[in-house]
């Protein structure tokens, strides 16, 4: 009973946290406030289509500052981290600027809904944010409600873009030692059993390294405004 | 024949008639020790109490769900650990039994004279020197309260769980007391089930919202409350060595339901009523 369980006085302590710098955390509360744009990508595009537009618009901010100097921009709030120089650097690329108009479209009702939204400074001048608040909160919920689960095929492919575009921008090496399933198989054969084990690949890197992929501070504050803000949008049900 | 109420209510008056019946027959042949009196006296309390909190239960058939009735099944179970674990050494825990409840009583006696004290122009204060004087008598009457202890730890110096386990009793306190307590506490497993429910905008991150939940009778609630009562009596019997006079408790109700489930047609849906013994308030504990 409570197998590897440890007993510390009349508490028995799960054997996870018996390794050593385990720390907690909540792919709900962290990573949906980071991710929902990508969500919101793949709902509305085809896959392919959208791991090409996150990807290339990452590379191309990316490329633009230098990954030294900023965290990876797939985790939205690192946005809100760039100095106004920054985003007047991006504004005016020439890369970037060729994927303002599909992010515009595609995010309009995140700029219509959320204040501070961290995209907004690059993409709010090239979107229509005229839709309509009701249309905008169900296209919100769905971007939301489809990642709620992280082990749904939807949010699975999320989180893969997110490594993938961590990888492409160079940010994240797999040794060579470690055998990497074909993340292929998650958007082409999901169900299988390497689909399966490429999932769990994903969502184990994406943790390994997830306190250095946000600044912490900037991350929980929008977190904070993020949650804040979708609660008041509509009310429960 | 749909299942109704009067079936539910005929069901229940028989059950008190056959409970009352029972309970003075048994005691009627328990052999009282002269020179064990208060311990006979804790006994047949207790004896008594669990026979009327069933007799309670059952008189409250809109109690039979799974708000209300863990409240009284949880309040049977532990008697009956405290029960069976004073027969294993009668005299000696009754008596500790007893001289923790005085010692209970003396503390609330303080609380009350201290209370006049710090506020004596309280217009309340005639009505709290008669219950300390009452409190008083009812002490004085068992044991000169000045020799009386106050314990603040368990009257047993066990807590329940060893308890039920000196007394043969851990398969009721794992399956029955511990989630039966959840209800009488009103802790997270039992309120985010019975007083909530999940709501659904993604947005809210499937947070719980209070609601008054209704549930639906269940007759199985009966069954246990029996089955506990059954429990006390079994030890009694054992302890005693004494023969009962007609069925135990679980025989008379299974007969009953049986009898009742032969003139209706369990396939009719009947207005949410649950016949029969359904076990899904907490699976039984396992033989013990």
């Amino acid at each position: 009973m409570l197998s590897g369980y440890r007993r510390k006085g009349k508490r028995f302590i799960p054997p996870i946290f018996r390794l050593p710098g385990v720390v907690e955390t909540s792919f709900r509360e962290e990573k949906i406030p980071e991710l929902f744009w990508v969500s919101s990508i793949f709902r509305q595009l085809s896959d392919n289509q959208a791991i090409e537009t996150v990807v290339q618009f990452v590379k191309a901010c990316e490329f633009k500052l230098g990954k030294d100097s900023t965290k990876p921009l797939v985790f939205i709030s690192n946005f809100l981290a760039l100095s106004p120089e920054q985003i007047a650097d991006l504004t005016a690329d020439p890369r970037c600027q060729e994927l303002f108009p599909i992010l515009g479209q595609f995010l309009r009702h995140h700029i219509r809904l959320l204040e501070g939204y961290p995209l907004g400074p690059l993409v709010s001048h090239v979107s229509n944010t005229e839709n309509d608040i009701s249309a905008a909160v169900e296209q919100l919920k769905s971007d939301v409600g489809e990642l709620l689960d992280r082990r749904s095929h939807h949010a699975t492919k999320v989180q893969a873009t997110a490594l993938i575009s961590l990888m492409a921008t160079g940010r994240m090496h797999i040794s060579r030692h470690i055998p990497v399933p074909d993340l292929n198989a998650i958007f082409a054969s999901p169900g299988s059993e390497e689909a399966e084990k490429a999932a769990g690949f994903v969502r184990s890197s994406l943790i390994a390294g997830s306190g250095f992929y946000v600044d912490g501070d900037v991350s929980a504050s929008w977190r904070k405004s993020f949650w804040s803000k979708t609660y008041g949008l509509s009310p429960c049900e | 024949m749909e299942i109704d109420s009067s079936h539910i209510f005929s069901l229940a008056e028989a059950y008190e008639d056959f409970l009352s019946a029972s309970f003075y027959s048994l005691w009627s042949k328990v052999p009282i020790d002269p020179l064990a009196l208060d311990a006979f006296s804790v006994i047949g309390a207790l004896l008594s109490r669990q026979v009327t909190l069933s007799i309670q239960l059952a008189r409250s058939p809109n109690t039979w769900n799974g708000h209300s009735a863990p409240l009284f099944l949880r309040s049977q179970i532990d008697l009956h650990i405290t029960l069976a674990w004073i027969l294993g050494e009668l005299e000696e825990r009754a008596k500790l039994f007893i001289f923790h409840g005085l010692g209970e009583e003396k503390l609330i006696i303080e609380h009350f004279a201290h209370s006049v004290d710090i506020h004596p122009d309280s217009p309340s204060n005639d009505l709290v020197q008669g219950l300390v004087e009452a409190k008083r008598a009812w002490i004085n009457s068992q044991r000169a309260e000045w020799m009386v202890e106050v314990n603040l730890g368990n009257w047993s110096r066990l807590d329940t769980r060893k308890m039920a386990l000196e007394s043969n009793c851990e398969g009721l306190y794992k399956f029955a007391y511990k989630p039966f307590s959840q209800a009488a506490h009103s802790m997270w497993p039992h309120i985010s089930l019975h007083n909530a429910r999940p709501c659904t905008n993604p947005l809210h991150r499937y947070h719980l919202v209070p609601e008054l939940l209704e549930t639906p009778l269940d007759v199985d609630y009966l069954y246990r409350s029996c089955k506990y009562v059954h429990r006390s009596y079994e030890a009694v019997v054992k302890a005693f060595a004494i023969e009962p006079v007609g069925p135990m408790p679980l025989e008379w109700l299974e007969h009953e339901i049986d009898k009742l489930t032969e003139e209706i047609d369990t396939e009719e849906d009947a207005d949410g009523l649950i016949m029969g013994v359904q076990h899904n308030a907490a699976p039984d504990p396992p033989p013990e």
